[in-house]
């Protein structure tokens, strides 16, 4: 069974430069806001944590 | 668990429902005027309504195990009635049976129930289903054939299984739970004993009943032993330390993505009003409507910030209504998206699809810091609709509409082959080959798209494709290891590595040079 956490960008990125050779090529991204989406991306988890311990009833 | 769907009935009478017909006669002697069985009648009625079909069968399967469950909790308790009711466009002459060239004519069906106590006696909709609203613009994904016995033959009908409570073994929590697992479970239904079950084992009394309802804890229980995963949010608790939490994190998102998904999303919402109380109530919500005329988007109102001036447009903008079951009056409504108010939605959970790890919100997010930080490169570049969203994309304006979809990689597949640009250009057929074995089996695709062209013609820039079965870790929320690739007008975007936490990108061209229709629903 094929771990599916091992299908990432850069395994495809080095076959892709073996498949299609030169045509794969490099380019600078400067990444940006990863430290405001980071602080979102634990928000929405924490929140999810915390509804564990929920006191409300629907009926 | 099809039983009770398909036994054959004890007696079979047909009525024909034109004028001088009365639904509301019809149900007033026959169901007590029961606001859920007049909603089915009604949704019949707009459906060219012209025979209803009645017939009494037998409790078994799900309504005999609803039966055991009930005398256990209420020993004084029986069955009055069980009614089979069939809904056709077209008569049936001389009151014969339904045949197998009937099929077309079928609209749905409701099996209705009557319980008695020592202190109530009251119908209720055991199930009923029926198909969406035959619209371009009403989605409904994922949707399962239910067979049924009408008469001596079995018919089929596609819809999201609609159940009422009954105030005896099931609240509207229980049957919301029902009307969104049908679908997706193996066994392809679930006795309410079942759920039941689990709720008492995860109750914080020990002589929890079910019509006490369910919290988030016992809902989550539930979810679990079926190995549903889903990300939720319990605005009451959050607002202890936020009390922006509602507005930063607002409900409509977490039913958005539930719903694009295909597996549904659950609102928990107090009701509004003086004589509203505590109490809560809870309701499934499996679709949604889309209006390109929608005039939120363009007035602003709709962009959403992250925090950090870091925001977009979510696609979820151009929905007008969230389509969902309402247990008290009936199926298939359209509630208007921000018909609950904020300060009234408590809880929501979405469900996801099996083994995700992470929900809708947060791909959308996730893709938003490679989306920005190519916007300088976009901008430069010779391609115009790459030019374009570099435009839209601009840091002063940030006006990129996402769209995150949870697919399978045939499904995402079987697109980029079908894909066709405004050019007449279909993809390489080289990186169609090459594609299939490098991506995980399922996928969150977030489409990317700007204003105008995605309401008028539903279509895109490209898409940003990540792994969904990575779980999330708080010490390394932006984990490159997620990003599978981007795909905008011209190219395809890799991360070749991650040095010292900064990922190198490489770039391969596509033959896709200018936008292309949206992963359909």
């Amino acid at each position: 069974m094929v771990d599916q956490k091992s299908f990432t960008s850069s395994k495809i990125a080095h076959e892709a430069a073996k498949v299609f050779g030169d045509k794969v090529k490099p380019i600078s991204i400067e990444m940006q806001y990863c430290q405001e989406v980071g602080t979102f991306l634990k928000k929405v988890e924490s929140a999810h944590q915390r509804a564990e311990n929920s006191q409300l009833l629907f009926k | 668990m099809n039983d009770h769907r398909l036994i054959p009935s004890l007696d079979f009478i047909s009525f024909p429902t034109a004028s001088p017909f009365s639904c509301f006669d019809f149900i007033k002697d026959r169901f007590d005027e029961t606001e859920s069985i007049h909603r089915c009648f009604s949704i019949a009625r707009s459906r060219g309504l012209s025979c209803i079909t009645v017939e009494t069968i037998q409790p078994v399967g799900l309504v005999a195990d609803e039966n055991h469950e009930i005398t256990s909790l209420y020993p004084d308790y029986s069955m009055q009635s069980l009614v089979r009711l069939g809904f056709w466009t077209c008569e049936f002459e001389n009151d014969r049976k339904p045949a197998a060239k009937d099929a077309k004519h079928f609209i749905g069906y409701a099996i209705c129930k009557k319980d008695s106590t020592s202190t109530r006696m009251d119908w209720h909709v055991f199930e009923a289903v029926f198909p969406k609203y035959n619209h371009p613009h009403n989605c409904v994904p994922n949707t399962k054939s239910y067979a049924v016995t009408i008469g001596d033959n079995e018919f089929r009908v596609t819809g999201i299984i609609y159940c009422q409570q009954n105030v005896l073994n099931k609240s509207c929590a229980q049957v919301a739970l029902r009307s969104l697992l049908s679908r997706r479970l193996i066994d392809g239904d679930i006795a309410y004993s079942k759920i039941n079950k689990i709720a008492r084992n995860n109750a914080t009394t020990p002589d929890w009943k079910p019509t006490e309802g369910l919290s988030p804890k016992q809902i989550r229980a539930i979810l679990r032993s079926f190995d549903i995963p889903f990300r939720d949010i319990d605005y009451c608790e959050e607002e202890k330390t936020n009390s922006h939490i509602r507005h930063e994190i607002p409900y409509q998102k977490y039913i958005y993505a539930g719903v694009e998904s295909g597996a549904g999303a659950l609102l928990g919402f107090r009701f509004d009003g003086p004589a509203a109380g505590d109490s809560k109530h809870i309701i499934p919500f499996f679709g949604h409507t889309f209006n390109k005329d929608t005039w939120v988007p363009d007035a602003d109102m709709s962009y959403f910030n992250i925090g950090g001036s870091v925001g977009y447009i979510p696609s979820e903008s151009w929905t007008s209504s969230f389509i969902g079951h309402d247990d008290n009056f009936g199926p298939n409504f359209c509630v208007p998206r921000v018909y609950v108010k904020p300060s009234q939605a408590d809880y929501v959970i979405e469900l996801l699809p099996d083994q995700y790890e992470y929900g809708g919100l947060q791909a959308e997010a996730s893709a938003l810091p490679l989306i920005y930080s190519m916007m300088p490169l976009l901008c430069s570049s010779t391609n115009t609709w790459m030019q374009r969203m570099g435009q839209c994309g601009a840091s002063n304006s940030q006006r990129i509409v996402l769209r995150a979809l949870a697919v399978s990689k045939e499904t995402y597949l079987i697109h980029l082959q079908e894909l066709t640009d405004w050019n007449n250009n279909q993809e390489n057929s080289n990186i169609l080959d090459f594609l299939p074995e490098r991506l995980p089996k399922e996928l969150w695709v977030v489409e990317v798209s700007v204003p105008h062209l995605f309401p008028a013609n539903q279509h895109k820039m490209g898409e940003i494709v990540l792994n969904p079965l990575i779980p999330f870790n708080s010490s390394n929320p932006n984990d490159y290891d997620r990003f599978i690739l981007a795909r905008l007008p011209s190219r395809y975007f890799f991360i070749n590595e991650v040095k010292e936490g900064q990922p190198k990108f490489t770039y391969l061209e596509s033959q896709l040079t200018s936008h292309t229709s949206l992963l359909t629903c």
